[in-house]
C-alpha cells in the first residue's frame, strides 16, 4: 500500500508516519500545522473515531464520508485497513485538516499487512484524545470473531456496527450486547438508525386521538422487504422487533418460511408475514412496506413506498365506519370520525431522500450513551429469529 | 403533549420530535410578507422533517380578495414547486377573504373549518395566526370569542393563539392588549412569538448556563464585571419606516429581544426544563429590573439617529433621507441602557444593552466581562491584563468563545490572549431549524417554554416606560446623530468610558 492509494481516504496534506515512532511524529506534525496555519488556532474534538476496514479495497467505500464526517465532527481518526494476505511492516499516514477558521481534523490511517494487526490495539491506545469519547466503527466485516474485535471494543465507549452487510450479524450483534463483559458498552446498528423515519411515521398514525386503542386489536403484521445479495436480514426483523417489544409482543413461534407468530399481553395471536420482493438494485436490502391490521375492527394502518418513486413513503390509515362504531369502546368516537372520512384524508406522502451511509454514522456520532429500545428492539428481532440470548 | 400522543405506545424513546395533532393553523393576514416570507417556509421545513401531521391544512385569512390558487401561488417558496412535500403540503392550504372586523368573515371560517374536521379528520384542534398589525389583535381575538371559536369545541382538542410582536407600545397598552386578549382566550392559549428565542444559539444559552459545572459558579457578581448585549444591524429602516418612525429602536429590539435574553442570562436555573418552570425563572428577572425616575434615563441610556454613510463600500441615505420619516422625528435609530438585576446575583452589575440600525455590521452576541485579576504578578509590557470574556456569539457565526491569557513561549513571562472558540456550525453536522419553524412546532406540540408569559412582558415594559417618556420629552435635548457604518454616536463612547468601561468593537 502506498501513499497515492491512499490519498482518496484522507483529508489535507498526507505525511507519512514512523508507526514504530508515532506518537512524537504526531507531535511534531502539529507543531508544523501551527506554524502553517497560524499559532491562533484552536483544536477542537469532540471524539475519537477508529474504522476497520477489511482491505484497501474497502478504503474507497468510506474515504468519502470520512472527509464529510471530519468536516462536521471534529475527531481525531483512524482508519485501519486490515490486510491479511500482505507482507511487510505496518505502515502509517497522517493527515491535518483545517476546517474554516478554527477547527482542525487529524487522521491517521494505518495499513496492517499479515499479522501486524495485534500491534494495533497497543498502538492506538496512547493517541486518543483522552477527554473524549472513543467510537469504534465496527462495520460487519470482519465479523466479531476477528481477535482485534474484543481489543478493540475494550479501548472503545460506543460500537458502531452495520448488520445489513450480511447474514447472521443481527443474531451476533445481538449475544455482544447482551454480553455481561459488554456491560458498558454503548452499541448501535446503521440498520437500525436507518429506519428511524419509518418508525416515526408508522408511530405518527397512532398519535390520533383513539388510534393506540387499534394497536391492542392488531391480529396480523405484514412486511415487505428486498433482499440484497448478503441475505442480510435485519431491516425486517428490527421493523418486527421494535414493535413486538413496544407491544408487549412474546414470540410464540419464530420465523421460518417467512411466517412467525406473536402473543400479546392479553393472549391474543398475531401472524407476522415476511413477504420476500423483488426489487431494483437501489431497494436491496429495504424495507419495501409495513403494515398492521387490525382485524377485528377492519381498519389497516401501513407504511409504504410509493412504486414510481421509492423515495417517497406514504402513510396511511384506513377503513370502515360501520365496524368501527360496533366495535369502538365508548369515547372512541374521534376515531371513528376519523375513519370515515375519505381515504386520501388519512395519506401522507413524505418525501425521504434514501439514508446514506454519511447521514447514519453522522446521526451515531451524536449518541453517547446505550439505548434501550434498540437493545429491546433488537432482543426482540433476535428471538423472532430463534436466536435469542439470555443473560 | 395531548393525552391521545401520551397513549401511543409507539412513541416512547423515538428520537425524532414527535409531530403535532392533526389540527388546523389560520393565518390571520394571509397575504402579507410575514406568511409569504417566514411562515410557510417555516411549514415547508417542518412538513420535509415530517414533523406535521397527515391531516393538517392551512387557511389563510386576509383583506385582500385571492383564490385558493392564488393564496398558493402566492405563499410557494422559492425552488420547491415540484417538491412532493411541498404538494402534499400545499394541497391543505385554502384561502379565505374577508374584514377582520366583520362577523361573516367569522361565521364563514366556523363553517370551513367544521367541514376540515369532517374531511380532513382535525379534530377540532385549531391554531390561529396574528400575522397582523397590532391594532387587529383585539379585533380579531374578540371576533374569534363572538363566533365560539376560541374554545375547543370537541374533547381533547386544543385551541390556540399565536400573537405576533409588537405587544403594546408602553405598559398601558400592553396591560390593555393583555386584558382584551385574556378576555376572550386563557393565558394558556396564548402564544406571543419573539423570534429571536426560537434562534438555537439563544436557546444555547441554558444549556450552556445549566448543563455544565464550570461557568455557573462563575455566573454572578462577584466574578462578572459587566454583560453587554448587542444587537448591531447594518440595514436602515427601508421599508419599515413608517412603523420604524413609530416604534424606535428601543421598542423595536430593546424592550423585547434584548430583554429576552438579557432574562436567559440572568435567571436563576429553574427547578426543571418544564415551560412555566423556565418562563418564573424569567419573570422574576423582568421583576427585579431597576425602574429610573425621568432624571435617571440621562446616565443610563444613550440614544442616536443615523446620517448618511458607507456601509461596505456603499453609500447609504441617513434616517431624515428615507421616505415615511418626517424632518422633525425624534425617533430614535440606536438605543443603549444600563440594565440592572436587583437581586442576589447581580446587585450592581451593568447589562448594557445596545442596538442600532445603519452599524458598521450586523451582529448579535452576549459578552461577559469578568472582573480583572485581584493582584498582577505580570508584568505585561503595558501593565494591564486584560479581562477575560465569555462570548456567546448568535449571529453571525453562532458560538462561543472565551478569552484568556496564555503565556508566549520563551525565556520571558509575556503574556498573550486567545480565544479558545466552539463554533456551532461547524461542530455538528446538523443544521440548525428555522427559528419559526421551531416556534410554529412548539406551539403546534403545545410547548410555551420560548414564547413570552403577559407577566413578563408587563414587567419589561415597567422597566421601560421611564426611558419611553424622558425620550419622549422634549426637555431631554436633541438626539444625537451617528455616521451610518460606524459603532454608533460618539455620546455612546464617552458615556460608557465615563463608567471607567468600552464597548466591544461591532
Amino acid at each position: 500500500m502506498k501513499p497515492q492509494d491512499v490519498a482518496g481516504v484522507l483529508v489535507g496534506e498526507v505525511h507519512p508516519v514512523n508507526v514504530s515512532k508515532t506518537r512524537q511524529e504526531l507531535s511534531r506534525l502539529w507543531d508544523e500545522a501551527i506554524i502553517k496555519f497560524g499559532t491562533d488556532r484552536m483544536r477542537l474534538s469532540t471524539l475519537n473515531l477508529v474504522t476497520v476496514l477489511t482491505g484497501p479495497d474497502e478504503l474507497p467505500c468510506i474515504g468519502e464520508d470520512l472527509r464529510s464526517l471530519c468536516s462536521h465532527y471534529p475527531a481525531r481518526v483512524f482508519a485501519v485497513v486490515l490486510d491479511p494476505e500482505g507482507t511487510g511492516e505496518m505502515a502509517g499516514w497522517y493527515s491535518v485538516n483545517c476546517n474554516g477558521s478554527q477547527v482542525y481534523q487529524e487522521q491517521l490511517t494505518l495499513h496492517l499487512p499479515g499479522e501486524t494487526d495485534r500491534q494495533l490495539p497497543s498502538l492506538l491506545a496512547p493517541l486518543y484524545h483522552g477527554d473524549q469519547p472513543v467510537f469504534l466503527w465496527w462495520r460487519g466485516r470482519p465479523g466479531f470473531a476477528h481477535p482485534l474485535w474484543e481489543r478493540l471494543a475494550d479501548q472503545a465507549d460506543r460500537i458502531v456496527v452495520d448488520t445489513s452487510h450480511g447474514a447472521g450479524l443481527l443474531a451476533d450483534l445481538n449475544r455482544q450486547v447482551r454480553d455481561p463483559y459488554h456491560q458498558e458498552l454503548a452499541f448501535s446498528d446503521l440498520e437500525w438508525t436507518r429506519q428511524a423515519r419509518w418508525r416515526n411515521l408508522l408511530a405518527g398514525l397512532y398519535d390520533r386521538p383513539g388510534a393506540s386503542e387499534h394497536l391492542k386489536k392488531v391480529s396480523r403484521l405484514e412486511i415487505g422487504f428486498v433482499p440484497g445479495p448478503e441475505r442480510a436480514e435485519s431491516a425486517p426483523l428490527y421493523m418486527a422487533g421494535w414493535l413486538a417489544s413496544r407491544l408487549g409482543w412474546s414470540v410464540e413461534k419464530s420465523l421460518g418460511e417467512g411466517h412467525a407468530v406473536f402473543r400479546s399481553g392479553a393472549g391474543r395471536a398475531i401472524e407476522f408475514v415476511l413477504q420476500n420482493e423483488e426489487g431494483p438494485d437501489v431497494l436491496k436490502n429495504r424495507l419495501l412496506y409495513v403494515r398492521l391490521d387490525a382485524t377485528p375492527v377492519g381498519c389497516c394502518y401501513g407504511v409504504y413506498r410509493k412504486p414510481e418513486n421509492p423515495r417517497v413513503y406514504v402513510s396511511q390509515v384506513s377503513g370502515e365506519e360501520t365496524v368501527h362504531s360496533t366495535a369502538m369502546p365508548s369515547g372512541f368516537v374521534a376515531a371513528s370520525t376519523l375513519l370515515r372520512s375519505p381515504p386520501r384524508s388519512a395519506e401522507n406522502d413524505v418525501f425521504m431522500p434514501f439514508a446514506e451511509q454519511l447521514n447514519l454514522i453522522a446521526a451515531e456520532l451524536e449518541v453517547f450513551t446505550r439505548q434501550s429500545l434498540f437493545e429491546r428492539s433488537l432482543a426482540a428481532a433476535a428471538e423472532i429469529l430463534g436466536a435469542a440470548v439470555t443473560r | 403533549m395531548s393525552p391521545a400522543i401520551l397513549d401511543n405506545p409507539l412513541r416512547e424513546g423515538l428520537e425524532q420530535t414527535r409531530a403535532s395533532d392533526p389540527c388546523v393553523m389560520v393565518i390571520f393576514g394571509a397575504s402579507g410578507d410575514l406568511t409569504s416570507r417566514k411562515l410557510v417556509p417555516a411549514l415547508y421545513e417542518l412538513a420535509e422533517a415530517n414533523l406535521l401531521p397527515a391531516n393538517f391544512a392551512v387557511v389563510g385569512v386576509s383583506r385582500t380578495k385571492l383564490s385558493d390558487e392564488e393564496f398558493r401561488t402566492r405563499v410557494t417558496p422559492d425552488g420547491v414547486e415540484s417538491h412532493t412535500n411541498w404538494h402534499n403540503l400545499v394541497k391543505g392550504f385554502s384561502y379565505l377573504a374577508g374584514g377582520y372586523d366583520q362577523p361573516e368573515t367569522y361565521q364563514e371560517l366556523k363553517t370551513r373549518l367544521e367541514e376540515l374536521d369532517e374531511s380532513l379528520g382535525t379534530g377540532g384542534n385549531r391554531l390561529f395566526y396574528l400575522a397582523v398589525p397590532p391594532e387587529a389583535f383585539s379585533v380579531i381575538s374578540d371576533q374569534l370569542g363572538a363566533a365560539g371559536l376560541s374554545e375547543p369545541g370537541k374533547p381533547n382538542a386544543w385551541v390556540r393563539l399565536i400573537v405576533e410582536k409588537p405587544f403594546g407600545h408602553d405598559l398601558d397598552s400592553a396591560r390593555k392588549l393583555n386584558r382584551e386578549l385574556q378576555r376572550v382566550f386563557e393565558e394558556g392559549q396564548i402564544y406571543r412569538i419573539d423570534h429571536y428565542l426560537g434562534k438555537e444559539t439563544v436557546q444555547n444559552i441554558l444549556t450552556l448556563r445549566f448543563a455544565n459545572g464550570i461557568f455557573e459558579p462563575l455566573w454572578n457578581r462577584r466574578y462578572i464585571d459587566n454583560v453587554q448585549i448587542t444587537a448591531a444591524e447594518s440595514l436602515g429602516v427601508g421599508e419599515r419606516a413608517g412603523y420604524y418612525n413609530q416604534s424606535g429602536a428601543l421598542r423595536d429590539m430593546l424592550q423585547n429581544h434584548l430583554m429576552q435574553i438579557l432574562a436567559l442570562v440572568a435567571m436563576e436555573c429553574p427547578i426543571s426544563n418544564d415551560a412555566d418552570d423556565i418562563r418564573d425563572e424569567k419573570g422574576k428577572v423582568c421583576r427585579a429590573l431597576r425602574h429610573y425616575t425621568p432624571l435617571e434615563v440621562d446616565d443610563n441610556a444613550v440614544r442616536g439617529q443615523y446620517g448618511p454613510g458607507f456601509i461596505e463600500g456603499q453609500k447609504v441615505p441617513g434616517f431624515f433621507e428615507e421616505p415615511k420619516i418626517p424632518a422633525d422625528s425624534r425617533t430614535e435609530t440606536y438605543a443603549a441602557a444600563r440594565i440592572f438585576v436587583d437581586n442576589w446575583r447581580w446587585h450592581d452589575v451593568p447589562f448594557f444593552l445596545r442596538t442600532g440600525k445603519r452599524l458598521a455590521r450586523k451582529m448579535t452576541e452576549v459578552a461577559l466581562t469578568f472582573k480583572k485579576v485581584p493582584h498582577r504578578i505580570f508584568d505585561n509590557g503595558s501593565g494591564e491584563l486584560e479581562p477575560n470574556v465569555l462570548l456567546l456569539r448568535i449571529d453571525p457565526d453562532e458560538g462561543i468563545s472565551l478569552r484568556f491569557g496564555t503565556k508566549m513561549p520563551g525565556l520571558t513571562t509575556q503574556i498573550r490572549w486567545v480565544n479558545m472558540d466552539f463554533q456551532y456550525g461547524t461542530s455538528f453536522a446538523r443544521p440548525s431549524p428555522l427559528a419559526y419553524e421551531r416556534l410554529i412546532h412548539d406551539c403546534l406540540v403545545g410547548d410555551p417554554t420560548l414564547f413570552t408569559r403577559a407577566d413578563s412582558i408587563e414587567a419589561c415594559w415597567a422597566a421601560f416606560d421611564p426611558i419611553l417618556a424622558r425620550w419622549s420629552d422634549p426637555a431631554s435635548g436633541a438626539v444625537p446623530s451617528y455616521e451610518a457604518g460606524s459603532s454608533g454616536p460618539r455620546e455612546a463612547e464617552t458615556w460608557m468610558e465615563d463608567q471607567g468601561r468600552y464597548w466591544r468593537k461591532l
